[in-house]
């Protein structure tokens, strides 16, 4: 971690920055709905009658379109939309040594993915989304936010059928990902997220995911934030705080903002990206209840430490929903800058 | 007795087209484009499918897979009065979520909610089905208690909700009624409460055998506490049991001696006529277990010393340690094959 002094390489001085003073910088979590034309043409991908080529261009064009999107819609610090992943695990997966992948599981509801499974030494090989980090940046004056999936979570999330047991995995895992930051930070990247939310599930193993993201932000020359969601913070919390990042991105509004009583019994000591869209839901919230979100949020956490962002990724969400999710939650935001 | 039988649920989807049927409905229904009643079709072929799967894996005693449960809480809290349903949470330590019931009301049931599915398993399988339902602590536990009545008034009122539920599942037929309490090696310190609430779930029945299933870790500990229970047959998570004596330094010599220990104390707590549901396969591991390893560290040591500890030996349900539908298609069947073969070899030795 860092207080985001010049990074040492020409890349980093030239990436922007969010503006000084700016209060309740607004962001996103990482995913964006894929378009319809993105769908057809990863299936295609699938059956191999599409080349890498042709997929890799329409997600450049989509990338982009998600970049013209975040910035016509006034959202501060962007990310890539993730136009070239599927699932955040298994995109990993694919790209590092000693993973294979599975066949199709349920996440959740009608949603399902390929689980990686760790049959080999994890290994890190060459950067995995460093070229769609440099891609992105430039696309845009805005600063942009590289997104990665932490060591516990890759690790949580996989079948093992190698390591002796979860920690070693995990440490394993945690020197990959640091490899990952280092190369965007070496890119440029001021803001590196990576994402831990199976933290919240095991509170026994809260001090293995401290020790494996001590590993990966330790020294590390970027702003470093962590996404968690949709699990157990009364048992976790405030021994959450120790995780080793800047800030927390954290889903509010799916659970009706009750991680907001949390933070009044014992004090939210860090940045907080405050999750005021539910992304789980197909309703609009409307400008007002966004405003009554973000105003709660303040109440634990004071205006230059709160970020406001979705409760989690936009995948799940049509592209029409997304925009207009994203659209209240920039206005009420600038509504409660005016009265800051 | 020795069966085999999967836990509880199981894939609904797969990497055919066929085994995707579900899937695509799901989708059309959401974008509008078809109707409930196509949801419900599929969910009634990928149920055919699931005991089709099991009968020819040679399992014994069938699960419909909980095709049509959306998660193991809130389909259950749906079929209630006095549940509202709410956010996401994760389930346990999965990478799944369930959406949590919030407890608004006095809880109750209307109408059978589990009755119509149990018919059209029974009647589309070739063997006994078993009903299932979430237990009044684990739906308790993982519910958020809007009421402030506590949890012990919210668990004795699930309880005789879903005793009515039970009672509807014998009428239709069910032979065995499995009570999934997940929640017991999370929160271990209900066995009291369980007690009272698995009185008032059993109540009235009179020929259905109730299986209590407990999975997500090891409850052995608790064994004294559960040994008396209402059930006719009390299920274990063995390979956590085991891995836990092993780990915990209990027993240096290995699973084989961890499992001679856990069945001489299976054995000597055992009551008269009570069996046992033994989960010796991982449900949440791709690595197909060794058969061979398997029987001989896990299956034959806990059998040998219930043979030994006991005049009569109970009935053992050789089973997964979870449901398989946290495993793709092609690993749940093969998992399957394996704990068929592993009952063969049980009987062949112990029946």
């Amino acid at each position: 971690m860092s207080d985001l002094g010049p990074a040492p390489e020409a890349d980093a001085r030239a990436a922007p920055a969010l503006p000084a003073g700016l209060l309740l910088p607004l962001s996103t979590i990482g995913s964006f709905p894929k378009p319809e034309r993105l769908k057809r043409a990863r299936a295609e991908f699938s059956r191999g009658t599409l080349d890498a080529d042709s997929l890799r261009a329409i997600e450049r064009e989509e990338t982009t379109a998600c970049i013209r999107l975040q910035e016509s819609i006034g959202l501060d610090l962007l990310v890539d939309g993730e136009m070239y992943r599927g699932d955040m695990t298994t995109y990993f997966a694919e790209n590092l040594e000693g993973f294979r992948i599975s066949g199709l599981v349920r996440s959740y509801g009608n949603r399902y993915y390929r689980k990686p499974v760790v049959v080999g030494g994890v290994r890190w090989t060459r950067p995995v989304t460093v070229e769609w980090y440099r891609y992105a940046s430039g696309q845009t004056r805005h600063p942009v936010k590289a997104i990665l999936t932490g060591p516990y979570t890759l690790m949580d999330w996989a079948f093992d059928e190698h390591y002796a047991s979860r920690e070693s995995l995990a440490l394993a895992l945690a020197d990959v990902v640091r490899q990952e930051c280092e190369a965007l930070v070496a890119a440029g990247a001021r803001y590196v997220q990576i994402d831990e939310p199976a933290v919240s599930v095991r509170p026994d193993e809260i001090d293995l995911a401290i020790r494996a993201m001590q590993r990966v932000t330790d020294g590390l020359r970027a702003r470093t934030i962590t996404h968690i969601c949709y699990g157990d913070f009364a048992a976790i919390y405030p021994r959450l705080l120790d995780l080793p990042v800047e800030q927390f991105t954290l889903e509010l509004s799916n659970s009706a903002l009750g991680l907001l009583e949390l933070f009044r019994a014992s004090p939210f000591t860090k940045e907080l990206g405050a999750g005021v869209l539910d992304v789980h839901h197909h309703a609009i919230e409307p400008v007002e209840v966004v405003k009554e979100r973000i105003l709660a949020a303040l109440r634990v956490v004071p205006p230059s430490r709160l970020y406001v962002n979705p409760d989690c990724g936009l995948k799940t969400r049509s592209l029409e929903e997304t925009e207009a999710k994203l659209r209240n939650m920039v206005a009420a935001t600038l509504e409660v800058r005016r009265t800051l | 007795m020795i069966l085999a039988s999967l836990l509880n649920s199981y894939p609904r989807i797969g990497d055919r087209p066929a085994e995707q049927v579900l899937r695509r409905a799901l989708h059309g229904a959401d974008r509008g484009e078809l109707q409930p009643s196509a949801v419900a079709e599929a969910e009634d072929e990928m149920t055919r499918m699931a005991l089709r799967e099991q009968s020819d894996a040679g399992m014994d005693l069938l699960s419909d897979g909980q095709i049509r449960w959306h998660d193991p809480v809130s389909h259950v809290a749906r079929g209630l009065a006095g549940f509202r349903i709410e956010g996401l949470l994760r389930y346990f330590d999965t990478n799944t979520y369930y959406r949590q019931p919030a407890a608004v009301g006095p809880i109750g049931r209307e109408r059978p909610f589990l009755v119509e599915a149990y018919r059209f398993a029974a009647a589309a399988a070739p063997r006994p089905v078993k009903g299932i339902v979430t237990g009044p602590i684990t739906l308790a536990r993982l519910s958020r208690d809007a009421r402030g009545c506590g949890m012990r008034d919210l668990v004795l009122e699930i309880a005789s909700a879903l005793n009515r539920e039970l009672l509807d599942l014998e009428a239709a037929g069910a032979g065995f009624i499995q009570v999934d309490e997940p929640s017991l090696a999370r929160f271990p310190g209900a066995t009291d409460l369980l007690r009272l609430a698995m009185r008032r779930l059993v109540a009235g029945l009179s020929s259905a055998r109730v299986i209590l299933a407990t999975t997500f870790g090891d409850v052995t500990p608790l064994f004294d506490d559960l040994a008396s229970l209402p059930a006719a047959i009390l299920g274990f998570d063995v390979v956590a049991a085991v891995d836990r004596m092993k780990t915990g330094g209990a027993v240096p010599d290995g699973a084989a001696a961890a499992a001679t220990g856990l069945g001489t104390r299976l054995a000597a707590g055992l009551v008269p006529e009570t069996g046992l549901l033994l989960g010796i396969i991982d449900g949440r591991n791709t690595r197909l277990e060794d058969p061979g390893d398997t029987y001989e560290h896990l299956v034959r040591p806990i059998l040998e010393a219930l043979r030994t500890s006991r005049r009569a030996a109970p009935e053992v349900h050789l089973a997964p340690n979870h449901g398989l539908e946290f495993l793709p298609r092609d690993t749940a069947r093969a998992k399957l094959s394996l704990l068929a073969v592993l009952r063969d070899r049980a009987r062949q030795e112990f029946a």
